[in-house]
């Protein structure tokens, strides 16, 4: 792959990056939508998240699992246990990290 | 030419700083996964950097990788960054009853620096619609927040990449910095439903080329949620036939 390609992927990037975020604000006054969909708009952040988190910590090489050999599925889950009792973010990554670095010792 | 900004926008500027604060580790920890992951694909370091100054999009940047290395056409790259880039779409949806009164370069800025945090935190905040004075100072307080942490870990990443060991699980330490984020953007139980929806077809679309399982779950999610409101109203509306028409609540 020549640097001219790799500078070419890198700004075509840029301005889907640009067009995608700004889309909607693009058309100012014209483009705001009805109250009703923004309600629905509500849940979008934590819906992309879960679409991001869930296939992240699930997928191993032998494709979705729940096995105990899938550690990140307990790890997370770990995490996520303490997240909801303490509600501190570090907790989470260091519980989480934890739990899997115990389970990799089995 | 020195610009003044008036003591409302700067007072909401540092509340914007320190609404993000609580998040920078989760985005600390996604620039650093991303910028190591640059730097061990096929990437120089300038290339990396680049790629991280200009698209600042982690999770398209870390998406696009594997085509890079299998050598595929530009256009599939492009169309894989943009269906993970969707969800932006729809954020922008949500920015955009607040900022519509803003010239275009503005309201174009506002969107480039938008992010999966910075939207979330940015609605949790329940502003009115319109001109607000330190709204866009608040946004931009956590906009920078954002941008220069994820600068600072991302070139973190490439520079130090060849020290770190493939045998630590850092990708885990980036995905378990987005569990707290994801539950703080749970504030309803009709959220909790559209939220599930949304893991569960992303996991049935897993297999989908470009990425698309990611766009595909949040509109699930949408979906999800009017028709959860819709069933809501209408049990609500029978009792109160009186009620005014057209209040949002």
């Amino acid at each position: 792959m020549t640097a001219k390609y790799m500078w070419l992927v890198i700004f075509g990037m840029t301005l889907v990056t640009a067009f995608t975020r700004a889309f909607f604000l693009l058309g100012g006054k014209h483009t705001v939508l009805p109250d009703r969909a923004q309600r629905a708009l509500q849940c979008a952040p934590a819906a992309a998240l879960a679409a991001v988190i869930l296939p992240d910590i699930l997928k191993t090489e032998q494709g979705f699992s729940l096995a105990l050999s899938n550690h990140a599925f307990y790890a997370a889950l770990a995490g996520l246990a303490w997240f909801l009792w303490r509600r501190t973010m570090l907790g989470t990554i260091i519980i989480g990290m934890l739990i899997s670095i115990v389970l990799r010792l089995f | 030419m020195p610009v003044r900004f008036s003591d409302i926008d700067q007072r909401a500027f540092r509340e914007g700083l320190r609404a993000y604060f609580p998040t920078l580790i989760a985005i600390f920890s996604w620039g650093l996964v991303t910028g190591i992951a640059m730097s061990k694909s096929v990437m120089t370091v300038p290339q990396a950097l680049g790629m991280s100054l200009l698209v600042y999009a982690g999770s398209a940047q870390l998406a696009v990788l594997p085509f890079l290395t299998a050598k595929l056409p530009l256009w599939t790259m492009l169309l894989t960054a943009t269906m993970v880039n969707l969800r932006f779409v729809i954020f922008s949806a949500g920015l955009a009853p607040h900022f519509s009164y803003l010239p275009l370069w503005r309201r174009l800025l506002i969107g480039y620096f938008n992010g999966d945090v910075i939207f979330l935190l940015f609605q949790k905040k329940n502003f009115q619609h319109g001109y607000l004075p330190g709204k866009e100072a608040y946004f931009w307080g956590m906009a920078i927040a954002s941008w220069l942490s994820w600068q600072l870990s991302s070139t973190m990443g490439i520079l130090l990449a060849s020290l770190i060991s493939d045998k630590l699980e850092l990708g885990l330490a980036g995905t378990l910095a987005l569990v707290p984020v994801m539950v703080s953007g749970i504030a309803t139980p009709s959220i909790l439903i559209a939220v599930i929806v949304a893991g569960g077809v992303a996991l049935i679309a897993f297999d989908l080329p470009y990425r698309l399982a990611l766009p595909l779950a949040v509109l699930a999610a949408l979906v999800t949620r009017g028709a959860i409101d819709t069933v809501i109203e209408r049990t609500n509306a029978r009792p109160h036939v009186h009620d005014s028409i057209g209040g949002s609540r």
